[in-house]
C-alpha cells in the first residue's frame, strides 16, 4: 500500500464516520467503496473488512447511546442474537456469487438507501 | 402487542438484518430501524439506539464469518475503521447544529454518484 493510499483511506475513513453521525447511516456503505476503489480489495473483501471496520463506530456508539438511556437491551440483544442466524446465510450467499454480480448488487443497494434518504427529506 | 408476536417480530427482523448485512458489509441498520418504529413502534431515538446495540452484534458474528475464510483484511480495517470512530464522535456533535434538507439531499446525491462509480467499475 502506497503512502498516498494510506493517506487518502484515512481522510475517507474519518469521512465516512463523519457521515455516518450526521445522518445516521451506517459507516458500512462507505467504508465498502473506500476498501475496494482506493485500497483496492475485491468486492468479497471488502465487505468482509469492512465488518470489521465498523466494529468500534458502533460499539462506540451503542454504549454512548447506553449512558443517554436509549437503548432497549432486551429487544437490542433479540435482534443481534436472530441477525447471527441470518449471517450465516448472508456470508454464504455473499461467497458464492461472482464478484461482478456482488458488486452491482451493492450498486443497487446504495440506491435504495440514497433513495431512502431523499424520501426522509420529504414535506411532512 | 402480545409478547410471542413481539419476539416473533424482533426474531425476524434479526434474521432479515443479519443476512443484509453479511450479503453487502454493511450494519444492516437500513432496515432494523424503520422495521423498529414501523412494525413495534419504537420512537425513533431509541429505535436508532437499539438498532447500534443490535449491529454490534452482528457486525461481530459477520467478523468471525469471514474472518474463518480469510476475506478480512485487518490493517485496512483498522485504517478506516480507526479514524472513522473520531469522524463518528465529530458528526454527531455537528448533527447537533446543523440539520438541513438540503444537506441530506446532497448526500443522497453523492451516494448515487458513488453507485454509479462502482456499476462502471
Amino acid at each position: 500500500m502506497s503512502t498516498a493510499t494510506v493517506i487518502l483511506a484515512l481522510v475517507l475513513g474519518f469521512g465516512a464516520g463523519m457521515l455516518s453521525g450526521l445522518f445516521g447511516v451506517g459507516g458500512g456503505i462507505l467504508f465498502v467503496p473506500t476498501l475496494a476503489l482506493v485500497v483496492g480489495l475485491s468486492q468479497l473483501d471488502a465487505q468482509a473488512t469492512s465488518l470489521a471496520a465498523m466494529i468500534p463506530v458502533v460499539v462506540f456508539g451503542a454504549w454512548q447511546q447506553h449512558r443517554a438511556g436509549n437503548v432497549r437491551w432486551k429487544a437490542g440483544i433479540a435482534v443481534g442474537a436472530a441477525s447471527v442466524l441470518g449471517v450465516v446465510g448472508g456470508a454464504a450467499l455473499a461467497t458464492s456469487l461472482d464478484e461482478e454480480l456482488l458488486r452491482s448488487l451493492f450498486a443497487a443497494l446504495l440506491l435504495l438507501v440514497a433513495a431512502q434518504l431523499l424520501w426522509s427529506t420529504r414535506s411532512p | 402487542m402480545p409478547p410471542t408476536r413481539s419476539v416473533l417480530l424482533l426474531a425476524g427482523v434479526g434474521v432479515a438484518a443479519g443476512f443484509l448485512s453479511a450479503l453487502f458489509g454493511v450494519g444492516g441498520g437500513v432496515i432494523v430501524v424503520p422495521a423498529l418504529v414501523l412494525l413495534l413502534r419504537f420512537d425513533s431515538k431509541s429505535a436508532t439506539a437499539t438498532s447500534l446495540a443490535a449491529i454490534g452484534i452482528t457486525a461481530i458474528a459477520g467478523t468471525f464469518s469471514f474472518s474463518l475464510f480469510d476475506h478480512v483484511h485487518w490493517d485496512s480495517a483498522a485504517l478506516v475503521g480507526l479514524p472513522a470512530l473520531a469522524g463518528s464522535i465529530a458528526g454527531v456533535q455537528l448533527q447537533e447544529r446543523i440539520s438541513s434538507k438540503a444537506l441530506t439531499r446532497l448526500f443522497a446525491l453523492f451516494i448515487v454518484a458513488v453507485a454509479v462509480i462502482l456499476f462502471l467499475e
